[in-house]
């Protein structure tokens, strides 16, 4: 046993520690391994306190060991391979709900709690947790912290995170916003100078380990209700789209494209797999909520459907179970996971402009065909604030990750996918994979980002090999 | 389907870890589902690390073995929890039990296994056609009556039973005879099932064990063969066809499911016998091995009306034992750690008898019960079997 390992031991348990081959080789690849290529970490450790943690990453950085934070590792980016090895710190065991506090509309949680976990809590409350459409197994801070994209997000932002508690990689122990303060109040993040709690945000664990959090709750609506639509074609919902979120009537609206044949994997098995044989073309849609007390939802959903027929979609009718199901997964996601039918799922998702969503959509499809992937889809959600006609867009392919002559084509798409989207012009990427933002580009903005991580992680601890590269 | 062949498939496990917490849509809670990941909390004890380390064996990454690897294989309880919350969903189209079991195989074959716990009964089986090391000649020793020698209807009473939970052997003789069945046990051409075997990766004696069986039924004349052992139930109707690549020619049913069909036949009637709150334990071989989920509870309702009431985790969703599989030999502790926690969900909803349709359940729930503590002490553990012969007198 090596000498570091001893010293682990000491601090969390022999049974928190591993190095064994057995325990490394579940860490050193994630779904998206043609991306990211596979790397085994040299430890696992699972530490269950903030002390813990403390004296890992002092060790850590006494012996310039590598650590990689991991929370759940369902990023789904490769963002949790450790591409020089090191400690695999998983946080799992992390996982007190600290507070939900009605009053402040506030949860203090450990980066170990899911959405799962928390949406049970807060559900014996009056509040509701904003949730990703990804399944409840992944951890609220790190995907809070890495900035996500929730069903909601056109009317409640990607911005829930108001402080945190961070371990430096020098080992002390940062407070952000009020938490600074000596009554230690964490539900304030913009006093006193910069909200440096933001500063940690999308990135990827590389400037310290959040032990604590404090996030932003909501009301929970009186209704929820999906409401399901069909256009001839991308253009035609933007639109309606840009209207409803402008005029605040929708909680979440997805503009989204399936070809035929995406959608058959995808409804395989489901209710909905006959109405695909009803289609002839690819199948836009849009998915839309309506939230709120009753009278503002029922308001909320006439004006939608005007704007929906005014610009000649149409409101399909949803099976209960179907609208059930898309209930729950709003609530707390589960059957998100039925984008990864064929095997795996691509997705290169970034920001951009909602009126340009047409136009990315075009670009991405053309390659994906040409790459020979037909099994596409495509989705563009206008983001709160949204101002600049903020909007999430994600083009995903659904491919066969078992088949290596796949793999070769998905690397080489995405190289000419990520250079047609620049050419197009987009905002910038969103929770992009390891080697897709490059600081060297961005210019003094870079060059800062590279500085403050220096500053911050001198010796390059923190999951090396991430951005800001 | 050989290790190798999984290969393709093993890639498309993107580590969502749906298969860790029971279906949270269905139930509208948020539960642990997988008792090895529950309890040693490393990704290589739930299926997706267990699929990583299978792909790694296969492409010679992990070539020789640790003791952990082994632990980590072998701690698996073959529930298939997993391969419920996973199927139909995602990409991943293997069976996960099945893949475990392939693989338990595979470790046996390259030597690394079996434990040493499992080479035991393996041991115990060839001598004794029992892995508790029991002499054959008592298999029987609890029969206390006469049974006919000749009958249409087996009961096929299983290791446990005949060794370690007699009530259950005892309790099912009653209640044939009550709904006056003409059955004979097999004794002494009942051997193992070949069950824990199967679940350990040790393949080589199961061929013999099971053409001993099917052949000693066929000589008899049976046409029909009942268990009150879930684990052999599973074994006769999904692996025997599958080692002998044939049908049986026999009838197997599981004892819920024959004392049903006699309840609507006309021939059993039950009468309540419970005064506090029941709830029922489906176990694994019964439930998500077989789909068998309607009969006891129908059997339970029958008698108790609507003092039956399900736990959080029930059908589909039920939290496993923790015996399966050769890990309450392998690993006692483990195994009864996850009893306890049955023990308490069902306390929890007020329960005051804890049924169950599986002898192994039920020794692994009484041994927990001798280590739980006091507020848990007063749960009563029962088969239904029993409380069907109780019910009937
Ligand atoms: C089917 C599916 C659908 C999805 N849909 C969505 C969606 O709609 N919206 C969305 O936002 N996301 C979605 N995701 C991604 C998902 O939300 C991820 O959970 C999230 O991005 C974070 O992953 P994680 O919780 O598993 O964290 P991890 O993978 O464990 O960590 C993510 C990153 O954060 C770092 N990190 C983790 N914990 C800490 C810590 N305590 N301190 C410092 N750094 C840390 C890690 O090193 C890593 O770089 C989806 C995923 C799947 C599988
Ligand atoms: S086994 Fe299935 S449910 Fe579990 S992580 Fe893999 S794909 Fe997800
Ligand atoms: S079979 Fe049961 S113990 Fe084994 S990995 Fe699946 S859920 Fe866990």
């Amino acid at each position: 046993m090596s000498y570091i390992e001893r010293q682990l031991i000491d601090i969390v348990g022999s049974e928190h520690v591993s190095s064994d081959l057995a325990d490394l080789v579940p860490y050193e690849r994630d779904d998206q391994f043609a991306l990211v290529p596979p790397h085994r970490p040299d430890f696992v450790v699972k530490p269950s306190t903030r002390d813990e943690v403390q004296a890992i990453i002092r060790l850590a950085n006494r012996y310039r060991i590598p650590v990689v934070p991991l929370a759940a590792g369902i990023n789904r980016k490769g963002l949790c391979i450790p591409t020089e090895a090191g400690i695999l710190l998983d946080l799992r065991r992390m996982n007190r709900i600290l507070e939900v506090n009605e009053e402040m509309m506030t949860a203090t949680i450990e980066p170990g709690v899911t959405f799962g976990q928390l949406v049970q809590e807060v559900s014996k409350t009056n509040l509701r947790v904003i949730t990703p459409w990804a399944p409840s197994t992944v951890s609220v801070l790190a995907n809070y912290m890495l900035r996500g994209i929730y069903g909601p997000a056109t009317r409640y932002g990607t911005d829930h995170l108001i402080t945190i508690e961070v371990i430096l990689p020098n080992g002390d122990i940062l407070q952000t916003g009020s938490a600074a303060t000596p009554k230690g109040m964490p539900y304030c993040g913009i006093v006193n100078g910069p909200d440096l709690c933001k500063l940690f945000q999308a990135n990827p664990g590389n400037l310290g380990v959040l032990t604590k959090g404090t996030l932003r709750l909501y009301p929970k609506p009186e209704v929820i209700k999906p409401l399901m639509t069909s256009h001839p074609n991308y253009e035609a919902m933007v639109e309606p789209a840009i209207k409803m979120t402008k005029q605040n009537l929708v909680a979440a609206c997805w503009t989204m494209m399936f070809s035929r044949s995406a959608l058959k994997t995808l409804t395989e098995g489901s209710i909905l797999e006959n109405f695909v044989d009803l289609l002839e073309g690819d199948f836009y849609t849009m998915w839309l909520y309506v939230e709120g007390d009753r009278g503002q939802a029922e308001a909320d959903e006439k004006a939608v459907r005007k704007l929906v027929e005014g610009a000649g979609g149409t409101v399909l009718p949803i099976p209960h179970e179907t609208e059930e199901e898309m209930i729950k997964d709003h609530v707390w996601g589960r059957t998100t996971v039925r984008g990864w039918k064929k095997g795996s799922l691509y997705g290169c998702s970034f920001y951009g402009v909602m009126k340009h969503a047409p136009k990315y959509y075009e670009a991405t499809y053309k390659i994906s065909l040409k790459y020979g992937f037909d099994e596409f889809h495509y989705e563009a959600v206008p983001v709160a604030p949204f101002h600049g006609q903020l909007a999430y867009n994600d083009p995903c392919i659904l491919w066969d990750s078992g088949n290596p002559s796949e793999v070769k084509r998905i690397r080489k798409l995405h190289k000419e996918l990520m250079k047609a989207l620049l050419d197009v012009g987009i905002y910038g990427w969103f929770r992009p994979f390891p080697g897709v933002v490059d600081a060297a580009m961005l210019g003094k903005y870079g060059e800062l980002w590279r500085e403050i991580k220096r500053l911050i992680d001198p010796n390059n601890i923190m999951n090396p090999g991430k951005p800001p590269l | 389907m050989k290790l190798e062949e999984y290969l393709g498939e093993l890639y498309h496990c993107f580590h969502c870890h749906l298969c860790s917490m029971s279906n949270w849509h269905r139930l509208d809670a948020w539960v642990p589902i997988c008792p090895s990941f529950a309890r040693f909390c490393f990704e290589s004890f739930l299926a997706s690390g267990r699929i990583e380390i299978t792909r790694a064996i296969i492409e010679k990454e992990i070539d020789k073995p640790t003791s952990r690897l082994l632990e980590s294989i072998f701690s698996c309880t073959g529930c298939g929890a997993c391969y419920e919350q996973c199927k139909g969903l995602t990409g991943f189209k293997a069976n996960h039990v099945e893949l475990f079991e392939e693989l338990k195989a595979k470790l046996v074959e390259l030597g690394w296994g079996p434990l040493t716990k499992h080479a035991e009964f393996s041991r115990s089986i060839r001598e004794n056609y029992n892995p508790y090391k029991e002499p054959h000649e008592k298999r029987a020793a609890w029969l206390k009556k006469d049974v006919p020698k000749k009958a249409e209807t087996i009961y096929f009473v299983g290791c446990t039973s005949s060794y370690r939970t007699h009530k259950i052997a005892e309790a099912t003789v009653d209640a044939l005879e009550i709904a006056g069945i003409n059955f004979r046990i097999m004794h002494p051409d009942e051997w193992c099932c070949g069950s824990p075997l199967l679940r350990t990766g040790q393949r080589k004696m199961v061929k013999d064990l099971v053409r001993h069986n099917v052949d000693a039924i066929k000589a008899s004349g049976a046409r029909r063969v009942v268990f009150s052992c879930a684990g052999c139930y599973r074994t006769f109707k999904k692996d025997y066809p599958a080692v002998l690549g044939q049908e049986l020619g026999f009838d197997v049913l599981h004892t819920t499911e024959y004392f049903s069909q006699l309840i609507e036949e006309g021939k059993l009637k039950l009468k309540n016998i419970v005064s506090g709150v029941i709830t029922y334990h489906d176990p694994c071989h019964l439930g998500r091995g077989v789909g068998l989920y309607e009969p006891p509870r129908k059997l339970l309702t029958s008698m108790v009306g609507n003092k039956f009431v399900e736990m959080k985790r029930n059908r589909g969703d039920a939290w496993c034992c923790g015996a399966g599989s050769g890990v309450k030999s392998a690993f006692p502790d483990f195994a009864v750690w996850a009893a306890l926690e049955r023990l308490k969900e069902a306390k929890a909803i007020g329960a005051s008898i804890l049924s169950s349709s599986c002898p192994f359940c039920k020794h692994n729930f009484m041994d927990a019960l001798k280590q739980a503590p006091a507020e848990l002490k007063t749960l009563k553990i029962r088969d239904i079997s029993e409380l069907v012969a109780e019910g009937a007198k």
